[in-house]
């Protein structure tokens, strides 16, 4: 890639851009604002409203209760779906269902009934916070040590600290793929192999990663992971979340939440609780099936577009922004809070500034660039590849560059909103 | 078909408080039927037929709120806020006063969260889980789970022995208000008093009896309750269940599942988890919105609608199908499961046949949608915002015509 600052550059990776002909696959009604949240909240697919329309006037007005011999197995699909296109997985791997929380929760339990001679739970103390207070909840219920790794803000875990800490009594380890925070990516067959020398299982938060950044669970020898569906892969707020199992271990692990959607012959309404072998033994209920029909012409946009363009192009938008973050917002007090290379990130960087709410707050209403913001101090820039131009990470970047050198934001309330 | 029954089921059609309510839902919209010839729908009780505005909110929701907004929405549109405030709506169907029912995950999340926090809540010692017998599979399996995660036994008891079963050793009590197969109607007040008055607390399944009958969970006392909303309440298939927990337990409810939506400053990020004041804490992740506010839509179809209407037409409307069944089906073919008297039945009629496999297909393509309960059960819900009484008469009709 070129290095330099002026907007030619950008036009000139758009033109060369072989994912470009995606962004009108979705809807953009305001093309002077800037999205760069897809991290956060995917933008909607153009295809999503009439495929809603036809499940609901016709699926449930039209088929009412019949629909379900349809509807009954989508989890399974798009599972399969994912496994196939993001995940790196195999057939019968992954299933979707219920949320990223409740997933981490129940195959966590699952792997710790498994281990019941290991004491020890890893996680990172910066890791996003359900993943925590979930696994505190499980620890405390167990009386197991819960051992959380100070990992770096900015630069996250260092493969060290992971294999200074992982011992013969550790059960499991939880980590998310790419740091919600600063976009710090794990080398995941690295880790998985660390916890395997001690016989520890890694449960995986994918969140971040999915729709991003290939994961590969199956090459490398991952087990079990989970991940939400409304960042990177645009399903809609509150999308249903994946789950994944190895195949080998499936039949050896039983999720605590014993529902009927994972009973053999559920319509047989048996009494005693006995789980299929397959990956449905991890399902526990109807599924909400308007949220989980809106995966399904989401999902297809990146399978049409393929992981791998879709990191080459991520990595190209990361560059740009850290490239014009180094040459412009240094002396307006910013700085990089990402790993510095490229490869070592997600699809998201982060800029620490001390005043990062109210320039968050200041980008959105002043200068029409949304992006987020995190405690404590960072600005989270996430241009999803699909439909961010190189042009708008540029022009997002030099309106960024502009409030923080107006200074207006500084007469803004510093209170954070409940949401943020 | 007996004219002096159609003339009734007309009277009665006429002189129906709610028959205007039927037109709140597209129903009578298939293509491929001719008019007059709409389905027979009683099978309400297990996916509620779909309210008029659903199709049009759902779509200002994902072009204008998704769409257009994107993550404004979830301050500026309401969204972080719609667990509570869909279950503030639901609360009158219950007879919960507000503040005290969340919305989201499903049934079975949710009887898993109200069974471990309520072992959580009893009094040391107690280590026994009582659960009707009958109940949907799905509450028992929990059960199980949830049992075996606090270190407690589950012993099966038929709903109608709970209140005299309940005892020192009991945590909690699972129990359905309404058998899905029979259609019985429990007793909740009797059954709580006792489970109270044993130190034990109680959690009632409203899944068949929300919606169709008035439930009065404050004016009981009930400890906690669970119920999906996609049945009688129309939301819309796997639209997210409910939890009720009772406002002075609250503070002591201690949720298995402490995801981030329960902590009391979610974006904090902070390091412990801090349980939120109120019934959010039964929240966990990111509540499914499309779902969910399909559910916020379809409720409006309850506006102005009083439940003791709904409870009157109900028994009316079974009442009157038990009626055209006795008149029309030749004698000893069918016989009814679901209790006669007015207090102990729900608002289905279950029929047990012989091959009641292959008369439900045989009635569906006849155009009367019931549905079948292994082994031997044929199930007929009847949703009283919609149904008629006239479709009674059919369902009656159609079904002696088929066994005949
Ligand atoms: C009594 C009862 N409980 C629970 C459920 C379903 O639970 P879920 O929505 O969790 O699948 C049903 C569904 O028919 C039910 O009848
Ligand atoms: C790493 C990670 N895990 C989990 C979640 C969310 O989980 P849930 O969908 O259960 O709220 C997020 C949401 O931002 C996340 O970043």
């Amino acid at each position: 890639m070129e290095r330099g600052t002026s907007r030619t550059v950008a036009e000139k990776l758009d033109a060369a851009d072989p994912l470009a002909g995606f962004r009108d696959r979705f809807v953009i009604t305001d093309p002077e604002l800037i999205y760069l949240d897809g991290n956060s909240l995917g933008r909607l697919p153009a295809a999503t409203p009439d495929h809603l329309r036809e499940v609901v006037e016709g699926g449930w007005g039209g088929g009412l209760v019949r629909s379900w011999q349809n509807w009954i197995d989508w989890g399974s699909r798009l599972g399969a779906r994912l496994a196939d296109h993001v995940l790196g997985a195999r057939a019968g791997e992954v299933v979707v269902c219920d949320s990223t929380s409740i997933n981490l929760y129940k195959l966590a339990a699952a792997a710790l009934d498994a281990a019941p001679r290991r004491s020890t739970v890893l996680i990172d103390a910066e890791d996003f916070p359900t993943n925590r207070y979930i696994l505190q909840g499980l620890a405390a219920q167990r009386g197991l040590r819960l051992h959380q790794l100070t990992s770096d803000l900015d630069d996250g875990l260092q493969g060290e600290q992971l294999r200074s800490a992982l011992d013969q009594d550790v059960a499991l380890v939880v980590l998310s793929l790419v740091s919600y925070r600063s976009g710090a990516l794990l080398d995941m067959a690295a880790v998985n192999e660390l916890a395997r020398a001690v016989g520890a299982r890694v449960l995986w938060d994918l969140s971040h990663a999915a729709g991003a950044v290939p994961v590969e669970l199956a090459a490398t020898g991952a087990e079990l992971a989970v991940g939400c569906t409304y960042k990177y892969l645009n399903g809609g707020p509150g999308s249903p979340a994946y789950l994944y199992v190895r195949r080998e271990l499936q039949a050896q692990l039983r999720q605590p939440v014993w529902g009927w959607f994972g009973q053999r012959e559920q319509f047989q309404m048996g009494a005693e609780y006995d789980p299929v072998p397959s990956i449905e033994r991890f399902l526990v209920s109807t599924p909400p099936l308007l949220s989980l029909a809106a995966i399904d012409p989401a999902l297809a946009l990146v399978e049409e577009a393929g992981v791998e363009r879709i990191r080459a192009k991520g990595l190209l938008l990361g560059r740009l922004v850290t490239d014009l973050a180094d040459d412009w917002l240094g002396p307006l007090g910013f700085r990089s809070a990402s790993p510095h290379l490229p490869e070592r990130r997600g699809s998201h960087v982060s800029l620490y500034h001390p005043d990062a709410w109210r320039i968050c707050q200041a980008l959105a209403t002043e200068a029409k660039v949304v992006c987020d913001y995190r405690v404590p101090d960072r600005l989270r820039i996430g241009p999803s590849p699909l439909y961010t131009r190189f042009t708008e990470v540029w022009d997002a970047m030099d309106r960024l560059r502009e409030v923080a050198t107006r200074r207006n934001y500084v007469s803004r309330p510093a209170d954070l909103t409940r949401v943020t | 078909m007996s004219d002096a029954l159609l003339r009734r089921a007309e009277e009665l059609d006429g002189d129906d408080r709610l028959a205007k309510i039927r037109d709140r839902f597209a129903l009578d919209t298939s293509p491929d039927r001719p008019a007059g010839a709409a389905e027979v729908y009683l099978d309400g009780n297990s996916l509620g037929a779909l309210p008029h505005g659903v199709a049009a909110r759902l779509q200002d929701v994902v072009e204008r709120e998704w769409g257009r907004l994107r993550i404004r929405s979830w301050d500026e549109s309401g969204w972080w806020t719609a667990p509570e405030r869909v279950g503030d709506r639901i609360a009158p169907l219950i007879g919960a006063a507000p503040g005290q029912v969340v919305v989201g995950d499903s049934t079975s999340v949710n009887v898993f969260k109200a069974l471990v926090a309520a072992v959580r809540m009893a009094p040391d010692g107690r280590d026994e889980v009582l659960v009707d017998a009958a109940t949907f599979p799905t509450d028992g399996y929990i059960a199980e789970s949830a049992a075996r995660m606090t270190g407690c036994t589950v012993r099966p008891v038929a709903a109608v022995d709970m209140a005299a079963e309940v005892g020192p050793r009991t945590a909690v009590a699972l129990v359905n208000h309404v058998d899905y197969r029979t259609g019985r109607l429990h007793d909740l007040p009797g059954t709580t008093a006792a489970a109270h008055a044993a130190g034990a607390l109680v959690v009632w399944d409203l899944c068949h009896s929300a919606g169709a009958l008035p439930v009065r969970l404050d004016e009981h006392g009930v400890d906690l309750a669970v119920g999906c909303t996609y049945k009688y309440l129309n939301g819309g298939p796997g639209s997210p269940a409910y939890l009720y927990i009772r406002r002075d337990l609250q503070p002591r409810f201690d949720s298995p599942l402490p995801g981030w939506n329960s902590h009391t400053d979610p974006f904090g990020m902070r390091p412990h988890y801090a349980p939120a004041d109120g019934v959010l804490r039964g929240r966990v992740g990111t509540p499914e919105i499309l779902s969910m506010l399909a559910l916020d839509a379809a409720l409006e179809a309850w506006d102005g609608v009083a439940i003791e209407d709904v409870r009157h037409k109900s028994l009316a409307l079974t009442d009157f199908f038990l009626e055209c069944v006795a008149e029309l089906v030749p004698d000893g073919l069918v016989e009814s499961i679901t209790p006669a008297e007015h207090a102990l039945r729900g608002s289905q009629v279950s029929l047990r046949c012989r091959g009641a496999g292959e008369v439900m297909a045989a009635l569906i393509e006849r155009g009367v949608v019931g549905d079948f309960r292994r082994p031997d059960v044929l199930r007929f819900g009847f949703t009283p915002l919609y149904t008629r009484y006239v479709d009674a008469l059919r369902a009656a009709d159609t079904l002696a015509d088929v066994l005949r």
